[in-house]
Order: structure tokens, then C-alpha cells, then sequence
């Protein structure tokens, strides 16, 4: 509490009072000027209302409605501040620049293994996971001094449609500093809807006898990591909800795999004998290109032979192919893990390799692969029920093909952690402003002298440290 | 327009004494601004928008002189002037006027729903000040007599010049108004509403419920309808009760001249207490963190024993520049009540003051500033309690306000404080209320 630190009767506190007195009323000191009322409403203000504000950050250090954050809240905010030209942000405004990992001083200069441990954070507070050493820019930035909008870029007008305000402030000097994280396993999903509270949800997939199960963290050991970075928010965009605020910060990737060996991401190889190259994550830092939905040319006999720029096999995502032939089924592949450095015109193959090629028995007369509809005595079923054992099993085995697909697309890709929970940034709420009066009252709905009323969302707090 | 629902033409609704009152400030203040009668509700005081002179019906009723009691008519005069002036002052004194009162409020280094409050306090303090310094009136036969009124009215805001009974600042809420209105009813009171009570162009036959076309200060005047003022208790014990002061209680109108009675003195200590006096500061405790220790001076104290939250008569007052009984309006430190026959001397800060009509509270602007606030003192609860922040937050800031105010006003007037003047008096205020500033502000 800074009230603590110069309570009014401290010798601090005492200076701080006869300081905003002599701030506030004009004096030689000996005597008050009252010469005129331009000179001392001018004196209070002084250059620029510089004074004025002197005044009220003195005036602050009494005002505990002003608490001050412990060292517990204060860490991982996400906002960055730049040492050189204190602008101030949210962490997916800044430009990020490069990224290591460092265990502890002694490793600083090897190839480290990275090291999921307790950090001291300062404050004796520790925290626990991986320590990230970043590179961060302090790029060119425009905030709107109306509606408090920051876009990255430098524009002569609020970006917001809403406001388009000309009063807007540009910063960033380009210089760089670093900064330091730590970073726990816990998903920007989980940040969001357990209000920056961890929780645990990763997991790796397996399948056995047909049927898919999960393997919990606590049964997984690390064996990848990559940071993977999507920054910043592009220029002139309008950030306003946390899920995209999180895919503009640098996320940390992690891979896990089972006591026997199943892996997420379960990575590719190269299919040369004797070249045992393998990689887990797609070159030059691009992400994971996987589709979500079915893509083109997917359609509902499930046949998908589209091929990339290396005739590597696309992906046809979390949905099962049924292609007739013994090439590579396409559920959960990845479009973009390139070839091998090594034998420069051979793409890598998936580790988990899926090439069965399916039976006629498992099809439609239509070209279809059997699912429920086939089972059904009515509307548009083909009416031969369950009581024909041999279909029902060439069933059981389509949805088991399925599913050993869908397996491999959710181990696709690895887990995804955000640097940062942004534990300050999107946590006010809403407010509803008088636009008639003052603009700056908050008012409880429903108070009759509203006029005109416009939803503020709170970003960063505009008080001085 | 101020309200689009709500607009008054002032010259039908606001009595003739308070037009020509009006007219008067605006000659001397050099103004020729509109005024405007706006609703009370959102607003709950006068408020400006750089352009007309607002003034809501509570406030207006502060420059009605029926709703005082026990006033000389010459300090009735000057505290009249208060509230008009003070509006009239944000339109010629506001800081940043020039830019307008929205671009002040943003220009400020805080949150935006922080602006608006802030900037208030901020505007209020110099306004009072320059103000009642009569900076800004305009060179006039007039000026120095409005300036020297305007003065003593600053001081009988702020200073503890006047208690009110009637509204939320009271801890008992609006219960005053009710409260004045039943003792009118039942005949304890003197009437001092309009007409006995009768409004014009009432709504009913009975004449007791004003219409839209009744004149808005009529709502506002007397018992039961707008706030009552109260010389205070510190005057109350230094000077002799004006002849024809309605004494409550069904006494009627006092008829000679006579010390105030003792239902005019009477205060609540808020709090059980245990009492030591330090020598070395020359000052009765009410707190101390390290009893037998001064946490001012670090010399000895001694105790004075326990004593029991209540209601008591104050016998005398001290001032925080150690005047007895002071008869000019200044902010009182200590009281010496009578606790069960003992003349006992406590710290004002535990004290509230008491309607003499009613006996309900009826705090003067300095109490609520200075006084004891119980709710602070629960640090945790604070830190988790947005409502309770917020509270802390206005509380305090009304503290610095009314701190450095009168700190600006010592500093100004003639009289100085402790021996002196200028500076060195506004200085020596404030070194002399840290205490009490740390006792508000922890609640303690």
C-alpha cells in the first residue's frame, strides 16, 4: 500500500503535504499571491498542466483507492514497458525478435535441454516452469487519446470506426531490450475461461482396439519444444476480445510422449533407409498447417489424393480418408513439414503411418463408407439392420479406421502455451458512459438522465507508476 | 441546455431575496451567465458546465434563510453567498476554463472514471480559494465588503462553521428531513416553510402538495422539506443565542438574549475510548498504537482513563492552534464535554454534532472530512471491496481537499494561525492536522 510508505504523519508524508501546498497556491515563500486569478490557477497548472499533474501523483501516494498491486499481481501482467522510451503496452503490440531458453547462468552458452523448474521472480516470489529469454522491439504504435485504442503502425487518426478520433499519440523508438518468462503449462483457452486460474487439460491421444483414450499430463514426459510466434497484431487491427489477443504473443510448444512411446506431435521422417532424420515441427517457424474443416475436393465417398508442391499427400484434418489405395490416408497428416535437408527432394513421411487400404465390404453400393444411416429401416437407409453380423462388423471397422485418424490428427500438432496469461489486459469491465455531460462518470444502468450511451472497454489503465 | 427534462425558468422559481442575491454576485463578479435550475437527483449539489450557473433545489436551499437557525443576521449574509458564489466562481475561476471542463477532466493522469471525481475536488479547492479571496471580483465599491463576506462564508463551509441535518451525508440518511417534519406536525417546531406550509398552485385542495406550477424554492424551504443549518457547537459555546432562535421542543422562539442551551452543544462520541495526553504535543489521544508512548513525539503520555461512546454536552472547545473557545469560525481539535459530571477534554475527531431540533446527527463539512470513519480500518476487506475502495477514495480526497483549503485560507487571512501568517501559517495547519489526517484516513 503506498499509504504506509509516507503516512501523513511520517517525515515523507509531511513533505509530500507541504509539497502539494506550495504546488497548489502560488507563493514566494513567505507570502500568498493573490495578484490575479489567471496567475494562480496558472501557477497550479503550470507548463502544460504539468504541475497539475505533479500535484495529483503527490496526492496519489495518499489515495489508497489507488492500491498498489502486490509483487503476486503485478507479475505477468502482460504489459511490457520499454526502458528506453517508457512507452507502455500490452504484450501483442510489441514486436518480438528472437528467443532462448536458459536454464540457469552456468548453461548459457550450450545447447540446453529446457528445464521445468522453480524461478525466483523477484519479490521472493517464484513461479514455476520454463524460464524464455525474449527479444522484444519497441515498434511504432498509435494510441487514440479518446477511446484508448492502441493499433500497431503509425496513423494519423483512431482506427476504431467507432471513434476515428484525431487525437491519437504515436510511440515506439525501435530500440530493444529483453524480457524474461516463465512459462507453466497452461493454454490460453484455460487462461480465458478459468479467469487466468491453471488447470490441466493436456493430453496425449491413444488408440487401442479400435477406441481412442487420453493419456493425462501427469503420465507424460517432454520431449519438444519450439516457440512459435504469429506477432503482432497486424497494423491498424483493433484488438477486442482475448482468444485473438493470445495468437499475437509468442506461445511455447511443447511435445509429450507416453511411457511406450506415442507422441504428440508424432512428427515425420524421412523415408530414405538409413537416414533416420526426423522433425516435429514444420521448418522456418510456420505453424502447423492443418486443416479444421474439410478441405476442397474432400467429399462424401471420403476420397481426398490432393497433392502438395513436393506431391507430399495433403491433409484432409480431423476427417478420415478412405482412399482405395495403400498410399497414406490423409486424416491428420500436416501439409507443410517439408523435406529432408539431407535428400533434398524427398518430403518426410508421417512416424504414424496410416496406408490400409480399405475393402470393398466396407462401402455403400453408392461409394460411401458405412456409418448409422446404413442401419436404419426408414429414410434413406438401405434397410439391412443390425442383424446382418457382417455388416455390422465392416462397420465397427470403418469407425475404427476413423478413429485412428482422428488420433493422429489430434496428436498432429503439440501443446500451445502462451508466455504470458495477460493476466491485466481484458479483466474490466465493460462500463456505460454519459456522453452528454462529462463522458467520464460511471452510471448504473437504467439512471433516467442518460442521453446517449457508448460501451467502453477498459484497456490500459492510464495511471502514471 | 443544461437538462433537457428538467429546466426551470429561475426568475418564477427562485424567490426575489436569492435573484437579487444572484444579480448582486454577477455584478461583482463581472459575469452576465445564465442561471439554471437543474434536478438535484443525479446531480445532488450545483454543478457547472462552464457555461450557465447551476443550481440544484438542495443546494439552493443553502442560500435560503429560512432554513437557518441561530444565525446572526450578519454571518446569516455571508453564508448565503456561499453556494451561488461558488458556482459563479467555477465559470470565472475553473481551472482550465479556457479548454472547457470535459478536455480538464481527460487531460488528467487518471483512469477515465476517475477523471470526473478528481477533477471536481481539484476545481473545488481552488475555486474556494481564489473565491474566498475575492480574487476575481471585479474592481468595485463593492469588491472589498463581498470579498471579506465571501471569506468568512468559506470558512463556515469548510471549517466547521455550520452543522446540517437533513441528508445521506448524515450517517442516519434522509431521516432529518422526516424527523423535522413530524416535530413541525406535532407543534415542537416553529414553521418556516412557505406560507405556513401552503404552497402556491398546489396540486391539492389542501394546498400541502406542490404542482409543476408551484415555484421550485417553495419545495425547499422550511421543516421537513429542505435541509436545516445549524450555527456549530464551538459557536454555539462562544456566543449568545440570538433573540428569536427557535429553540425546539415546543419553546418557541427565544425571546431574550441568552447562552445557547445545552440541546444546541451536544455532541456523539462514536467510539469507547481511552484517553492519554501527551505533554510533549499537547494533545489528547484517542488512539495510539504504543499506549503510554506518543506516536507524535515519542515522549511519555499519561492516561486519562476509558470513556464511553454517547451523547454529551461540550463545555468548551480548543482549536488546533490551541485557541479556548474561539469566536471565529475555525476548525476545533479537541472538546471539553461534560462526561458524567466531569469535564473531560477528547479529541473532536470521534464527535459528531447533533441537531439541536432533533438530535439526530448533523455533521458539519469539516466532521465528515476529519471524523472518525471505522469503515477504513479493515485493510484486507479494503483491498477486496470495490464499493468500500470507492468510498475510501471519495473520503479521502474530501480529506485533502478541505485539508489544504483551509491550509490556503490560513495561510490568507489576517488572523493567521498559531502567531502566524502567510505561508508559514498554512504550513503550520498542516503540520498540526497530520494526526487527524491519519486517523481519518486509517480509520482509527
Amino acid at each position: 500500500m503506498p499509504y504506509e510508505n509516507n503516512t501523513y504523519i511520517s517525515t515523507q508524508g509531511r513533505e509530500y503535504t507541504r509539497a502539494i501546498f506550495h504546488n497548489m497556491f502560488k507563493n514566494d515563500g513567505v507570502d500568498m499571491d493573490l495578484s490575479s486569478v489567471a496567475s494562480i490557477i496558472g501557477y497550479m497548472r503550470g507548463n502544460n498542466g504539468e504541475q497539475f499533474h505533479q500535484t495529483l501523483g503527490l496526492i496519489k501516494q495518499f489515495i489508497s483507492g489507488y492500491s498498489q498491486k502486490t509483487a503476486a499481481t503485478s507479475y505477468d501482467t502482460g504489459i511490457l514497458i520499454c526502458p528506453e522510451c517508457s512507452r507502455r503496452d500490452f504484450m501483442p503490440f510489441w514486436e518480438f525478435v528472437d528467443f532462448g531458453f536458459r536454464n540457469n547462468n552456468r548453461e548459457w552458452t550450450s545447447t540446453v535441454e529446457p528445464d521445468k523448474r522453480e524461478y525466483n521472480v523477484g519479490g521472493d516470489l517464484q513461479a514455476t516452469g520454463y524460464h524464455i529469454v525474449s527479444r522484444i522491439r519497441c515498434n511504432s504504435v498509435t494510441t487514440c487519446s479518446e477511446c484508448h485504442h492502441t493499433v500497431t503502425g503509425k496513423y494519423s487518426s483512431c482506427r476504431d470506426p467507432n471513434c476515428g478520433s484525431s487525437d491519437v499519440v504515436s510511440a515506439g523508438c525501435g530500440n530493444e531490450f529483453s524480457y524474461h518468462s516463465v512459462v507453466d503449462e497452461v493454454k490460453r483457452s484455460e487462461w480465458i475461461s478459468l479467469g487466468r486460474q491453471e488447470t490441466n487439460t493436456t493430453r496425449v491421444h491413444k488408440f487401442k482396439n479400435g477406441i481412442p483414450y487420453d493419456v493425462e499430463r501427469m503420465g507424460l514426459r517432454p520431449f519438444f519444444w519450439r516457440i512459435a510466434y504469429q506477432g503482432p497484431v497486424p497494423q491498424g487491427v483493433i484488438l477486442n476480445d482475448p482468444i485473438t489477443a493470445f495468437s499475437y504473443i509468442p506461445q511455447l510448444e511443447i511435445g509429450y510422449q507416453t511411457y511406450d512411446g506415442v507422441q504428440k506431435p508424432y512428427g515425420y521422417k524421412c523415408p530414405e533407409s538409413g537416414c533416420g532424420f526426423e522433425r516435429y515441427a514444420p521448418p522456418f517457424g510456420e505453424p502447423y498447417d492443418l486443416p479444421l474443416v474439410s478441405p476442397s475436393g474432400f467429399d462424401s465417398d471420403a476420397i481426398y489424393t490432393k497433392t502438395g508442391e513436393y506431391g507430399q499427400p495433403l491433409s484432409s484434418g480431423a476427417q478420415a480418408s478412405y482412399n482405395r489405395d495403400r498410399e497414406e490416408q490423409r486424416g491428420g497428416l500436416v501439409n507443410n513439414m517439408g523435406c529432408c535437408p539431407h535428400h533434398t527432394d524427398t518430403y518426410l513421411v508421417p512416424k504414424v503411418s496410416i496406408k490400409k487400404m480399405p475393402p470393398s465390404t466396407w462401402f455403400t453400393t453408392d461409394g460411401e463408407p458405412l456409418n448409422d444411416d446404413n442401419f436404419t429401416s426408414w429414410s434413406g437407409g438401405r434397410g439391412r439392420g443390425y442383424s446382418d453380423p457382417d455388416l455390422l462388423e465392416a462397420k465397427n471397422q470403418v469407425g475404427a479406421f476413423f478413429n485412428e485418424q482422428y488420433v493422429r490428427y489430434m496428436n498432429a500438432k503439440p501443446e500451445s502455451y502462451p508466455i504470458s496469461s495477460l493476466r491485466r489486459m481484458f479483466v474490466q469491465i465493460a462500463k456505460q458512459v454519459c456522453t452528454k455531460c462529462c463522458g467520464t462518470l460511471n452510471l448504473v444502468v437504467g439512471v433516467t438522465h442518460i442521453l446517449k450511451t457508448t460501451i467502453i472497454f477498459t484497456h490500459l489503465p492510464m495511471d502514471t507508476p | 441546455m443544461v437538462d433537457a427534462y428538467f429546466e426551470l425558468d429561475p426568475e418564477t422559481n427562485l424567490p426575489p431575496e436569492m435573484i437579487k442575491l444572484v444579480n448582486r454576485l454577477r455584478d461583482a463578479n463581472g459575469i452576465s451567465n445564465e442561471l439554471r435550475i437543474v434536478s438535484d437527483s443525479q446531480h445532488s449539489a450545483a454543478f457547472t458546465n462552464m457555461e450557465y450557473i447551476s443550481l440544484s433545489g438542495d443546494y439552493m436551499a443553502l442560500a435560503m434563510p429560512e432554513n437557518y437557525h441561530g444565525y446572526l443576521p450578519t454571518r446569516l449574509q455571508e453564508d448565503l453567498l456561499m453556494t451561488i458564489q461558488h458556482e459563479i466562481g467555477h465559470l470565472n475561476v475553473h481551472p482550465n476554463a479556457s479548454v472547457g471542463w470535459r478536455e480538464e477532466i481527460n487531460s488528467l493522469p487518471l483512469e477515465r472514471s476517475r477523471g470526473g471525481r478528481w477533477a471536481n475536488y481539484f476545481s473545488d479547492v481552488m475555486v474556494n480559494y481564489v473565491t474566498g479571496n475575492g480574487v476575481q471580483l471585479r474592481p468595485s465599491s463593492e469588491k472589498e465588503k463581498v470579498a471579506s463576506q465571501v471569506g468568512n462564508s468559506m470558512w463556515s463551509a469548510y471549517a466547521g462553521g455550520y452543522r446540517q441535518c437533513f441528508e445521506a451525508n448524515s450517517p442516519t440518511g434522509f431521516s432529518g428531513q422526516s424527523e423535522h417534519r413530524k416535530l413541525l406536525e406535532s407543534g415542537a417546531l416553529v414553521d418556516n416553510r412557505y406560507n405556513n406550509g401552503l404552497y402556491d398552485n398546489p396540486a391539492t385542495e389542501d394546498g400541502l402538495t406542490p404542482s409543476s406550477e408551484t415555484p421550485f424554492f417553495q419545495r425547499w424551504q422550511g421543516h421537513g422539506r429542505g435541509p436545516q443549518n445549524y450555527t456549530s457547537v464551538a459557536w454555539c459555546v462562544a456566543h449568545p443565542m440570538p433573540v428569536g432562535t427557535d429553540l425546539g421542543a415546543g419553546a418557541g422562539r427565544s425571546t431574550t438574549s441568552q447562552p445557547f442551551p445545552d440541546n444546541w452543544k451536544q455532541v456523539q462520541v462514536q467510539a469507547n475510548l481511552s484517553i492519554e495526553y501527551s505533554p510533549n504535543a499537547d494533545k489528547w489521544l484517542g488512539y495510539n498504537p504504543s499506549p503510554g508512548t506518543c506516536p507524535l513525539t515519542g515522549g511519555s503520555t499519561t492516561s486519562e482513563g476509558a470513556l464511553d461512546a454517547g451523547t454529551y454536552t461540550v463545555l468548551q472547545t480548543r482549536t488546533y492552534d490551541g485557541v479556548l473557545n474561539t469566536k471565529l469560525i475555525r476548525p476545533i481539535e479537541f472538546y471539553q464535554i461534560d462526561y458524567k459530571g466531569t469535564p473531560r477534554w477528547i479529541p473532536a475527531h470521534y464527535c459528531l454534532t447533533l441537531c439541536p431540533h432533533c438530535g439526530q446527527t448533523a455533521p458539519t463539512q469539516f466532521e465528515l472530512a476529519f471524523g472518525y470513519k471505522p469503515f477504513l480500518k479493515n485493510p484486507s476487506f479494503e483491498e477486496y471491496n470495490e464499493q468500500t475502495l470507492s468510498n475510501a477514495e471519495k473520503s479521502r480526497l474530501y480529506q485533502q481537499l478541505i485539508n489544504n483549503l483551509i491550509a490556503g485560507l490560513y495561510a490568507t487571512s489576517t488572523e493567521g494561525y498559531g502567531g502566524k501568517t502567510g505561508v508559514a501559517a498554512g504550513e503550520a495547519w498542516l503540520h498540526d492536522t497530520a494526526w487527524d489526517m491519519h486517523l481519518a484516513h486509517t480509520g482509527n
